[in-house]
């Protein structure tokens, strides 16, 4: 496999749109952190916001970029052919497709560290991390393990998709999709158990006294909050939102979440990559 | 004799759903040959290149690729000591000839780029410079298309119709390069081809391939002593061309009412007496062999009038 492996990071190097990805991803990070130092107190809370505030929330966005970079990159093969010259010459499909795995995760690896470097430059205006070292270190594990499952993904599509344009689509439409699921859980669990009455107004069809508080028929509690929870932790595009807004309660299960999506998926992608016809 | 095979397949079959791509295909590719794959669009061929190639599982049956079946977990070191260009040449367009191949030394793991120039100079693109594949001409992405499959050195290549849509200058530089692999470098060649005209300046063994059914396995030398002998005639009576061939027993094709094809080699001067004699002139005579294309067509159920 180191063969493949060699092969493939030498035609990473050369991939424009890899270098674009991580170019746009810097100034994303540099353009972003600048405007956040112009945001430094929240008066909603009456306390300043702190580096990662706003150091986190790219991952709610990378997913597009490590989309576009995998299925661009791996679409390639099939576009061109090239997949072939690999299987003729002895390589076999297991091989082949996790080098590409490999390829996919180290390129978005890299694409978030260009994130991570650009997003210092918050750092004169919003200070240095509050978070203790664990739990910053406990962050960046989540971070890598999520570019894994996101990897894992974006490789099983492109893999079994042999036209590039429909391996884009379906990258794209997936984590857009994800990203709406993992938005509306978080909503939905973000809903307040009960809700004050400032003017008698009616709220969700609710309508009580000014100055009441009743519950909200929105609270989302019981098995289903846990079921939701336990989805946000699991998703991907969950954990993403998760660690963005600074979420985080229990990181094993993440962790543990994100190598479990990245060898389930993987596996059942070699089993069907390795009955597939290629022509 | 024993016969050294590159590779031989037996009762390999595919299917694509209810649809039987390949039927119990039973061909042996002599080491040294250049084997003429023969056979109309569908019949199968790229079918059984892509099995052989790895690209697709045969639904039955098995091959032997340098002694190793198929089966053989093994199989990927027969492998090493192939290369193939099936349908289109399997390059990176983004990229230029040499960074291609140095692309296929790194997936075969070569030591160095040793021996990269001198690939690009055997399929002429030693000039390409920077010049990126996609703005390559077709026969260029071709000759790439080889170079990449002649990476690692390989002892058996094969071609999935590689001139199909060359022009007239490209055709022939492939037919020199292919002469060269295999005269040159003792490179055994499969080549699959609806171009018989020019296949048959090429291959050494032909396997005729139809409906997914192998129907003919034949040497080139065998082809020449079953293509039979041809003369073209025009006379003034055909009808009476006919009686006195008739006469003579020799089999013949009437072709228009002053044209017909005599498969014999006959003997001029008597004909021209007997036809004198019916008071009926010979106007031209030209000799030809039968071509490819006419075994090929009786051989797959075209019909002739004997």
């Amino acid at each position: 496999m180191s063969n493949l492996l060699h092969s493939n990071f030498s035609r990473l190097w050369k991939n424009k749109i890899f270098w674009l990805c991580m170019g746009g991803m810097f100034i994303y990070a540099v353009v972003y952190m600048l405007n956040a130092g112009q945001k430094t107190f929240s008066y909603a809370t009456g306390e300043a916001y702190t580096l990662e505030d706003y150091y986190f929330q790219f991952l709610i966005y990378a997913g597009f970029f490590f989309a576009v970079v995998s299925s661009m990159f791996l679409g390639t093969d099939y576009n061109d052919g090239t997949i072939r010259n690999k299987l003729i010459v002895g390589h076999t499909r297991a091989n082949v497709y996790l080098a590409n795995l490999v390829v996919t995760f180290v390129a978005s690896l890299l694409i978030m560290c260009a994130w991570f470097i650009g997003a210092f430059v918050g750092v004169p205006a919003l200070g240095f991390f509050t978070l203790s070292p664990a739990n910053l270190v406990g962050y960046f594990l989540i971070c890598v393990l999520l570019v894994a499952a996101y990897s894992a993904i974006n490789t099983f599509i492109a893999m079994l998709s042999s036209n590039k344009t429909i391996t884009v689509l379906i990258s794209l439409g997936l984590t857009i999709g994800m990203l709406l699921c993992a938005s509306l859980l978080y909503n939905a669990l973000e809903a307040p158990e009960t809700i004050n009455f400032y003017d008698g107004i009616s709220i969700s069809g609710v309508t009580a006294p000014a100055g009441e508080t009743v519950a909200n028929p929105n609270y989302i509690g019981g098995v289903l909050r846990s079921i939701f929870q336990m989805l946000l932790n699991i998703l991907p595009a969950g954990q993403s939102v998760n660690v963005a807004f600074l979420h985080v309660e229990h990181y094993y299960i993440m962790l543990l979440s994100s190598v479990a999506v990245t060898v389930v998926i993987t596996a059942f992608g070699i089993v069907l990559f390795g009955k597939k016809d290629l022509k | 004799m024993i016969m050294n095979y590159v590779l031989t397949t037996n009762a390999l079959s595919k299917e694509y759903g209810a649809y039987k791509a390949l039927n119990a295909v039973t061909m042996h590719i002599p080491k040294g040959a250049i084997y003429g794959f023969v056979g109309q669009n569908g019949a199968g061929k790229t079918t059984l290149i892509r099995l052989i190639c790895g690209l697709q599982a045969a639904t039955s049956g098995e091959y032997t690729l340098y002694g190793r079946k198929n089966s053989d977990k093994d199989i990927h070191k027969s492998r090493r000591k192939m290369g193939a260009v099936v349908e289109t040449p399997s390059i990176y367009l983004d990229m230029t000839a040499e960074d291609n191949l140095k692309l296929q030394y790194d997936i075969l793991g070569l030591p160095s780029y040793g021996g990269l120039a001198e690939l690009l100079k055997l399929v002429g693109l030693e000039n390409t410079g920077r010049k990126k594949a996609r703005d390559f001409s077709l026969g260029m992405r071709q000759r790439l298309g080889i170079a990449v499959a002649l990476c690692g050195s390989p002892d058996f290549l094969v071609l999935d119709e590689p001139i199909n849509g060359l022009d007239p200058q490209g055709i022939i530089e492939m037919r020199k390069l292919i002469l060269k692999l295999n005269r040159e470098h003792q490179i055994t060649v499969l080549i699959s081809s609806h171009f018989l005209d020019e296949l048959s300046k090429l291959a050494t063994h032909y396997g005729f391939i139809d409906n997914g059914h192998i129907v003919k396995e034949i040497s080139a030398e065998e082809l020449d002593a079953a293509c039979r002998k041809c003369v073209s005639v025009e006379v003034t009576n055909v009808k009476m061309l006919a009686c006195v061939l008739d006469g003579m027993g020799v089999k013949y094709e009437i072709l228009s009412d002053s044209c017909a094809d005599i498969f014999a080699k006959v003997n001029i001067s008597k004909l021209t007496l007997a036809l004198a004699k019916e008071n009926c002139e010979i106007l031209s005579v030209q000799e030809h062999d039968e071509s490819l294309e006419n075994y090929f067509v009786g051989l797959i159920g075209g019909h002739k009038h004997e």
